[in-house]
């Protein structure tokens, strides 16, 4: 009964969204109010009709409910009540469904935010927020529909893929996919803005920003948290493997990055408005794509859980979208046009256009390697796979030219600056970080392709750092304290400071990166009970190892004595789970991890008596990669955060 | 019969909401117009601007207008100005462009 009702709601939720985005855009192209406020009304429906669905599926979960095709496939009796949360999101049908309701919670923010700031382009934005969350419910509907039951009902479901049973799935995953989805928001402003004939008024900027922002943020965080979830669960030491589903998140976080800065641009210079479009439609479409790679796409994944066959409409649905966005700016390109053009190479408007160019560059080279293999197949009759090395060469030197770029960018003044002055104000942090490069040259790490990206990451946290004190200092003749002199520099200007602050995360994750490429140290040890063996200045004592044999998998525990130059620092267990049901392991590895680097141990098969080769690693500065986190979540946050509207004059 | 009402009860609530605007109407477009005349209000103010301007200029030039009265309408259209462009928050560059401007536009029509 209960999961009928689910069933009955989700469609109610496809016709409403039908209705709505008829109602929306005829509403606004008649101009009659009605219309309008009942599809809007309608949008609002669909969060508590998708609560319903969503509701009716977590009751099937807990009840062990097997006649439901998708609770029979993702849960077993003996899955943890605790796991219905990532059992929801396991498979095709229930991703699909969490992403229906995330984007229709989103709709509503949406209308909420924009029906009196945008009253005009609002039934427009309306109609193409709504088109994204048809898509999705059709094919739950008519294809997949997570509620959909099976004939004879099993005795035990098949149960969780064991991958998923981590920590960071709970927040790895619906982080991932809202990111992605979230997208389409900023997309659909540009848009509707667009069909409502008011591109040349930049009067959705503001909104576009913020969307674009928080948007950026989430895909930011499903990267962090998957790259953390690769390094601690999937046991091969990286954290980073140029996976196409990867790739495919990373697509669409280059571009919005890239929009993120232009779209200052055009709100301070009423430029790039045909430039911006194309940006917010380039990762629209790309955010599309990673649904179809990650949805039985042509492109071989080693975390494909959403699989399934119907990877095609969704690449159907990211042409659609691709070709109707572009013939929506192609016929609305003239009324959008701006007067103001780039007046000298020394500002940092050009600074922004180069970014972008990165930005795109960076994107094509991944698209590239990410799709190669099927270009290899179909030209070449041989499926060719693009490696990590392909990636590293061609996107490393981008990427540090990028932070080169983001570093001395503040430095450029809007419209027009002066060569010498540019060049006056980079000598003193020019020197400043030669003190990094110094520190780490005398901590051990020598390679000269390291040490110049320190030297590049010290000379931009140095002009960051000038921009905070100076601004700081000038504030403090007002305030009484640095400290709320401080605060008052970062809410005088929050898109930039808070910018400010995420490019020191940014830094510090970089630092991370180009120290655990070029000094990450690989060593396979076999190891029997009470075997020492080194690594670096570790030295390590394989202490015991316990079996424990349970209904549906085998874990196995190895436990370590670790010393570092021969001083005892601690005790490591590191585990090996076998599935039965599955036929797949899942390692977890030992990690003691410090600012300077990780200590990282990971196991293969265990033989009866406990004999194994470990693959032991030291990876440098992965610790700080993680901490970067929290300080890029406190930047976007400022960056995000609405400023006070002045009150104006009657 | 319990799943019927149930259904009858999901598909109803959403039709009553989406149908409300229908029965109790709202408002038809007031914050579409409000916006529509406050975009055209705005450029007609700035129209107005750049005529009274122009027109002072030359009278001041022709001595139609004594230095003093040309000061004073060169004063309030300069108000003028900076509440249109605080109307349309503009940025303090756009600003000095649109000022710029609107000297290009007074000055190539006398």
């Amino acid at each position: 009964m209960i999961v009928d009702t689910g069933a009955i709601a989700l469609l109610t939720a496809l016709i409403i969204s039908i209705y709505s985005s008829i109602a929306s855009l005829l509403g606004g192209i008649w101009r009659i109010n009605e219309l309008v406020t009942s599809g809007k009304y309608g949008l609002f429906t669909v969060p508590p009709l998708l609560a319903i669905a969503t509701g009716a599926l977590i009751y099937a979960f807990i009840t062990h409910d097997f006649s439901v095709k998708y609770v029979a496939n993702n849960s077993s009796l003996d899955m943890p009540d605790v796991y219905t949360w990532v059992a929801i999101y396991a498979g095709n049908a229930g991703s699909l469904l969490f992403i229906a309701f995330v984007l229709s919670i989103l709709i509503v923010i949406l209308i909420l935010n924009t029906s009196k700031k945008l009253p005009v382009s609002s039934p427009y934005i309306n109609f193409i927020a709504s088109i994204q969350l048809i898509f999705l419910l059709l094919v739950m509907v008519a294809l997949d529909n997570p509620l959909d039951k099976l004939p004879v009902t099993p005795e035990d479901g098949k149960g969780i893929n064991p991958l998923l049973i981590h920590f960071g799935m709970f927040i790895h995953p619906p982080t991932q996919m809202t990111g992605l989805v979230a997208v389409s928001i900023p997309f659909s402003i540009a848009m509707g803005t667009l069909l409502a004939n008011r591109g040349q008024f930049d009067d959705w900027i503001d909104i576009g920003r913020i969307w674009g922002m928080i948007s950026w943020t989430i895909l930011t965080f499903g990267l962090v948290l998957g790259s953390w979830w690769a390094y601690t669960i999937l046991g091969w030491g990286g954290y980073w493997a140029w996976d196409p589903v990867e790739n495919s998140a990373l697509m669409p976080w280059l571009i919005m990055t890239a929009f993120i800065h232009s779209i200052m641009v055009q709100k301070t210079r009423r430029m790039f408005r045909t430039w911006n479009m194309i940006l917010i439609i380039l990762a629209v479409s790309l955010s599309q794509m990673g649904m179809f790679i990650n949805r039985g796409g042509p492109v071989p994944s080693v975390h494909s859980f959403a699989q399934s066959t119907m990877g095609w409409l969704f690449l159907i649905f990211m042409a659609f979208t691709l070709l109707s966005s572009i013939t929506i700016l192609f016929f609305k390109s003239n009324s959008i046009k701006s007067k103001n053009i780039i007046e000298s190479i020394y500002s940092r408007e050009t600074i922004f256009l180069i970014q972008n160019i990165l930005f795109i560059v960076i994107a094509a080279i991944t698209l590239w390697g990410t799709i190669y293999p099927v270009i290899s197949d179909l030209f070449l009759n041989q499926i060719v796979t693009v490696g990590e090395p392909f990636y590293d060469k061609m996107t490393g030197p981008l990427m540090l030219l990028l932070i080169a770029i983001m570093g001395i960018a503040p430095l450029f003044p809007w419209k027009k600056g002066s060569n010498i002055k540019i060049l006056k104000n980079l000598i003193t942090p020019a020197i400043i970080g030669l003190f990094p490069m110094l520190i780490m040259l005398i901590i051990g790490f020598s390679k000269i392709i390291t040490l110049f990206g320190v030297w590049i990451f010290g000379v931009a946290a140095s002009i960051i750092f000038r921009e905070l004190i100076k601004g700081t200092i000038s504030k403090n003749k007002k305030a009484k304290s640095y400290l709320k002199a401080f605060f008052n520099l970062l809410s005088s200007n929050r898109p930039r400071y808070g910018g400010y602050i995420v490019h020191l995360s940014l830094l510090l994750f970089a630092t991370g990166v180009i120290h655990s490429t070029f000094y990450s140290i690989q060593k396979d040890v076999p190891l029997s009970i009470g075997d020492t063996a080194k690594i670096g200045k570790y030295s390590f004592l394989y202490v015991d190892f316990k079996s424990n044999e349970l209904k549906n998998r085998n874990e196995t525990t190895a436990i370590f004595n670790v010393s570092k130059d021969s001083k005892y620092i601690g005790s490591l267990e590191s585990n090996r789970t076998f599935f039965y049901k599955f036929k797949i392991a899942a390692t977890r590895a030992g990690i003691r991890s410090v600012p300077l680097e990780d200590f990282y141990i990971v196991p293969s098969n265990f033989s009866e008596n406990g004999d194994a080769v470990f693959r032991v690693y030291i990876n440098p500065m992965i610790w700080i990669m993680w901490a970067s986190g929290p300080i890029l979540l406190i930047g976007a946050i400022i960056a995000i955060w609405p400023r006070k509207q002045n009150r104006k004059k009657s | 019969m319990k799943l019927f009402l149930v259904s009858l009860l999901i598909s109803i609530i959403p039709g009553i909401i989406i149908a409300w605007p229908f029965i109790f109407k709202t408002n038809s477009f007031e914050s579409i117009k409000k916006q529509i005349v406050s975009d055209k209000q705005k450029s007609d103010k700035w129209q107005k601007t750049i005529s009274v301007l122009t027109d002072a200029k030359l009278n001041f030039h022709t001595g139609k207008l004594s230095n003093y009265n040309y000061e004073k309408i060169l004063s309030k259209q300069n108000e003028n100005i900076l509440n249109i462009l605080e109307d349309i928050d503009a940025s303090n560059l756009d600003k000095k462009i649109f000022l710029e401007k609107l000297q290009e536009k007074i000055d190539s029509t006398i």
